[in-house]
């Protein structure tokens, strides 16, 4: 199967900032190199601060790379693709506080062009998606503040999808709640994979959730790619040290 | 043993206009010096608020209903204000998920540091500053000299996790209640922190009150696990028992939830 993305020899150095006083480079990413098949769910983790977010980053082309490329679907990405979604790590900072949930569920579609403003269909495709999320419609009138942490991310994960994407970004999705809430989130993530055809990217610091949905795993540390390989192989035979430290940790 | 904290039939309810939130009802828990106790429960029920109620740190529309608490057996209630400021960061420390929001982002670590020692130990500048690099050693900071130096936004999570850790104890507290430290926190960074605080517990003889939603946690480290359901607690019991045989519907579902992604 043709791989669904590919990225070459990626790097990333944000510029030091006088502003904190320390005017050091930081080598966020060095030279990343990995590949990902369609409706694949790859994982990647690694400690604070390695770099993870920053691939995200990379990969929706929010900001550009000081080296390297993009490559989706045989295409290079040049600027953000409704085909390529992301949900961030903190929901609520991710949804504008004085939006009603129909008008940040409806943005995307004008921003992509996928509707019309004022057409009649943009209400029943709302309600579909909130309804795939486990969420009811009357939702669609309230602000982000009158959810809980889990339902905010549901929105989230519902307001990506209306672009009705085929690389879904998940970067610590579900990390900042709790783990009951976690379980449920992670039967969503795969039932929505099943039902849509998504293929992932899962950024997580768990290693238990990685081991349960992921097909391969990245590990980034300190900006460097130090294993790439399928889940079973990285949990039965972990080549580099620093894996098998994480997974020391995780027990 | 000798109970350090007790708390009985603790009660707190939110006040907006007409509405009435219970957010902790019928609260009871017992702590015996030097034990470590984990209080477990899903978001929502009622674990900060009912840590906050002891000293009475609490928001401004909750109040307490009803019940009693004890600290080294005298009623945390009766006291006043300015005799619960004493006890607040000085025998009962607090350190919270978030330590940024709490550490002043304009004082350098040092200077943040300093000033809690000398307010808690009124000793002189030259002797708060080895007390400072003492804690810092303590909290396994490498090289607390050029840390002590910098400003809290220029530390990593764990960082400054360690440091808030350092502040705690800055007052040799007896009892240090640590609502979900490590949440925030990475996988490698959480187990040093945990293992950190254990070994501290160990030397330093506080008890430990430690707030979290994952039971992984009470397996590192807890004597005894509370679950809190809904402002109440439902089961309490040693942590091999909570883990062997959960009783409550609602511990299972934190067991479970720990079974499938709380451990590899
Ligand atoms: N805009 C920026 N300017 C300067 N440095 C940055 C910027 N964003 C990130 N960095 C630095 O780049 C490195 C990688 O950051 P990144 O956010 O990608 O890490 P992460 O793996 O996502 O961490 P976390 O698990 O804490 O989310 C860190 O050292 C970070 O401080
Ligand atoms: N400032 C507030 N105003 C109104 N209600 C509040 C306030 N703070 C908390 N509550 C309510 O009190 C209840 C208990 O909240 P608390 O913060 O103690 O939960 P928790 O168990 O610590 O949850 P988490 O794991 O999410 O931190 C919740 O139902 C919450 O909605
Ligand atoms: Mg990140
Ligand atoms: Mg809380």
């Amino acid at each position: 199967m043709k791989n669904l993305l590919e990225v070459k020899n990626l790097s990333k150095i944000y510029k030091g900032n006088s502003f904190f006083g320390n005017a050091k480079d930081v080598k966020a990413l060095n030279d990343i190199n990995f590949t990902l098949k369609p409706y694949e769910i790859l994982s990647v983790i690694g400690e604070s601060g390695c770099g993870k977010s920053t691939l995200a980053k990379l990969l929706i082309k929010l900001i550009t790379p000081s080296s390297g490329q993009v490559i989706y679907d045989t295409r290079i990405i040049e600027k953000l693709t409704k085909d390529v979604q992301i949900i961030f790590q903190n929901p609520y900072q991710s949804l504008s506080p004085r939006m009603r949930i129909r008008d940040l569920m409806a943005e995307p579609l004008f921003i992509h062009h996928i509707a019309k403003k004022n057409s009649k269909d943009i209400n029943n495709r709302l309600e579909e998606l909130l309804k795939m999320v486990g969420m009811e419609k009357d939702a669609l009138e309230r602000f982000p503040h009158q959810f809980s942490g889990g339902q905010r991310q549901r929105i989230c994960i519902a307001r990506a999808l209306a672009c009705e994407p085929k690389l879904l970004i998940l970067d610590e999705p579900i990390s900042s709640l709790d783990l009951t809430i976690q379980v449920k989130m992670l039967d969503l993530f795969l039932e929505l994979k099943k039902k849509l055809g998504l293929t992932y990217i899962f950024i997580s610091h768990n290693l238990a959730v990685v081991k349960k949905i992921a097909d391969s795993i990245l590990i980034l540390k300190e900006g460097e790619l130090v294993e790439n390989n399928r889940t079973s192989e990285i949990f039965v035979s972990p080549k580099h040290p620093y894996t098998k430290k994480l997974i020391e940790a995780a027990k | 043993m000798k109970k350090i904290l007790e708390v009985k039939n603790l009660s707190v309810e939110f006040r907006i206009e007409e509405k009435r939130i219970e957010a902790v009802r019928n609260f009871t828990l017992d702590m015996e010096e030097k034990e470590i106790i984990v209080l477990a429960g899903e978001s929502g029920s009622g674990k900060t608020i009912a840590s906050l109620a002891l000293t009475r740190i609490l928001p401004a529309l909750a109040k307490i209903t009803a019940g009693e608490a004890y600290f080294e057996g005298k009623d945390l209630f009766l006291k006043t204000e300015i005799e619960l400021q004493a006890l607040r960061g000085a025998k009962i420390s607090y350190i919270f998920q978030e330590p940024l929001v709490y550490l002043n982002p304009v004082f350098k670590i040092s200077e943040q540091l300093k000033e809690t020692i000398i307010y808690h130990d009124k000793i002189s500048p030259e002797e708060a500053n080895k007390r400072m690099l003492e804690l810092l050693n303590l909290v396994k900071i490498i090289d607390p000299e050029t840390v002590g130096n910098i400003y809290p936004h220029q530390l990593s999570g764990g960082m400054n996790q360690r440091v808030f850790i350092a502040l705690a104890l800055a007052s040799n507290p007896k009892l240090i209640i640590a609502d979900e430290p490590t949440t925030a926190l990475d996988v490698i960074t959480e187990a040093q922190i945990l293992e950190m605080l254990k070994d501290l517990q160990n030397k330093l003889g506080f008890s430990l009150l430690f707030i979290t939603h994952n039971l992984s946690i009470a397996k590192k480290i807890a004597n005894r696990v509370f679950i809190m359901h809904r402002g109440e607690i439902v089961e309490s019991e040693k942590t091999a028992e909570i883990f062997n045989s959960p009783k409550h519907i609602h511990t299972k579902e934190l067991v479970y939830a720990y079974e499938k992604i709380g451990k590899l």
